[in-house]
C-alpha cells in the first residue's frame, strides 16, 4: 500500500477567527509521532492538568509533524504490532519529549502555586491571631494573572498572606529576594533585593514589575 | 503557675536590671526575642524561616511588633505560654520566630529609620517587649523591613 494514501494528519476544529487552529485531541497527534506510550499518558495528564497549556501544543506542530515521521506511520498504522518501534527515537523526537516533560513540569508548578494562592481564600478574619483581614478575591485574581504573564520565571514563587487582606509573592534564590503585594485594583507593591541593594516601588502597574524584576533578579 | 514563674523570671530581672543600674523596659543586646506565630501561612515550607506576613501589620492599625523577651526564663515556659495564647484566640500556636535584640537594632530603613526594641510588661505578661514599626511610608516600605527581620528570625516549631 502507497504511504501516501494512509496518510492522517492530526484533525483540527475550527478555531475563532484570528486564532491559531488547535488539535482535536493530543493524543492523535502525539500517537501520530509514535512516541512511546508512558510520554502519550504523560501528555494526557498535562492536558487534564493544565488546559491553557493545550493551545501551546498547536505550536508543536509545524515542528513534530514532519512528513516523515507521520508517512512512517502510515507504512506501519498501529506502533502496539510493532514493539521495536516503541524505543525507536530520533534527536528530534528526543527533544520534543524533553519540551513536552518541560511545558508539563513548568505547566504542573504554576497552576500549583495559583491553586494555593487561590487557597489563602480560606483565612479568615484574624487568621494571624490578631485583626488580620480577610483575603481579598480580587487581589488574588490579579496574583493568579501575575502568574500567567511572569511565565517560567513563576516557579520561584510562593504566596504569602498580608494582614490588610492582600496576597504577597515572594522568591528567594541565592543572595536574591523578591516581594510582591497585590492590590484590589491590580496595582503591585514590590521589593527586590540583590546582595545589600534594595529596589522598591509602590503601586506599579504589573508589567513594570516584570521588566523591573528581569532587571535586576 | 505559669504566670507565677513568668513573674517571677521577670523579678529575677528587675533585680538584675537595678544592681546594674538600667532600666528593666531596658533590652540588652545579647537577649533573644520571640514572635509567637499562629498561622500556618506564616512559615516558609523549606529551611526555618518565616514569611514577611508575620512581620507587617494592618495599614488602619498600626501598632509595635509584640515579642516575648525569650532569655529571661525558659523556652519551654514561653512555649506553654504559647498555646494558652493560641487557646484564646482560637488558633493554633505553631511556634516562635526567633531573633536577638542585637540583630533588631540593624533593622533599617534606606531612610535613615532605625527598629528599636523596649520592654513592655503587662500584667498578663511581664516578659513582653515591643519592636518599633515606622510611620505609614508605603506597603513596599513596611514590605523591605519585614524582609530584614525575617533574614535574621530562624523558626524553632512549638513541638521540638
Amino acid at each position: 500500500m502507497p504511504a501516501s494514501a494512509t496518510l492522517e494528519y492530526p484533525k483540527y476544529r475550527d478555531s475563532e477567527p484570528g486564532t491559531k487552529a488547535v488539535p482535536v485531541a493530543w493524543e492523535d497527534s502525539i500517537t501520530a509521532l509514535q512516541m512511546p506510550r508512558a510520554a502519550v499518558t504523560r501528555a494526557q495528564s498535562l492536558q487534564a492538568h493544565v488546559g491553557k497549556l493545550g493551545q501551546l501544543f498547536a505550536l508543536i506542530d509545524p515542528i513534530a509533524s514532519p512528513k516523515s515521521a507521520v508517512e512512517e506511520f502510515a507504512v506501519k498504522p498501529s506502533f502496539r504490532e510493532y514493539p521495536s518501534q516503541q524505543t525507536a527515537s530520533s534527536p528530534a523526537r528526543t527533544a520534543l519529549i524533553a519540551w513536552l516533560l518541560d511545558l508539563r513540569a513548568w505547566g504542573v508548578e504554576t497552576e500549583q502555586l495559583k491553586a494555593s494562592v487561590r487557597d489563602l481564600l480560606n483565612l479568615k478574619r484574624g487568621w494571624d491571631g490578631e485583626d488580620a483581614e480577610p483575603i481579598s478575591p480580587h487581589s488574588i485574581e490579579h496574583a493568579c494573572a501575575f502568574i500567567d504573564a511572569l511565565g517560567s520565571r513563576s516557579k520561584d514563587f510562593e504566596p504569602f498572606p498580608d494582614p490588610d487582606g492582600l496576597v504577597g509573592l515572594e522568591a528567594h534564590k541565592k543572595d536574591k529576594v523578591a516581594y510582591l503585594s497585590f492590590y484590589e485594583d491590580g496595582l503591585i507593591a514590590y521589593v527586590f533585593r540583590a546582595n545589600e541593594a534594595v529596589h522598591r516601588g509602590n503601586k506599579s502597574k504589573p508589567d513594570a514589575v516584570i521588566r523591573v524584576l528581569n532587571a535586576v533578579l | 503557675m505559669l504566670y507565677y514563674r513568668l513573674w517571677l523570671a521577670y523579678f529575677r530581672h528587675v533585680v538584675r536590671a537595678f544592681t546594674q543600674r538600667q532600666s528593666p523596659h531596658f533590652v540588652a543586646d545579647f537577649e533573644l526575642l520571640g514572635r509567637e506565630v499562629f498561622s500556618e501561612s506564616h512559615i516558609r515550607k523549606s529551611a526555618k524561616k518565616v514569611k514577611p506576613g508575620l512581620f507587617l501589620h494592618k495599614k488602619s492599625r498600626r501598632r509595635p511588633i509584640s515579642v516575648n523577651r525569650m532569655s529571661l526564663a525558659n523556652r519551654s515556659l514561653f512555649m506553654a505560654l504559647g498555646r494558652i495564647h493560641g487557646q484564646k484566640r482560637d488558633h493554633t500556636f505553631y511556634g516562635v520566630a526567633e531573633f536577638t535584640a542585637a540583630k533588631v537594632r540593624t533593622v533599617q530603613g534606606d531612610d535613615g529609620w532605625q527598629m528599636q526594641v523596649r520592654g513592655t510588661p503587662s500584667f498578663a505578661n511581664p516578659l513582653h517587649a515591643d519592636l518599633t514599626i515606622p510611620e505609614d511610608k508605603g506597603k513596599d516600605y513596611d514590605i523591605m523591613i519585614a524582609d530584614q527581620l525575617c533574614e535574621i528570625a530562624e523558626f524553632r516549631p512549638a513541638r521540638e
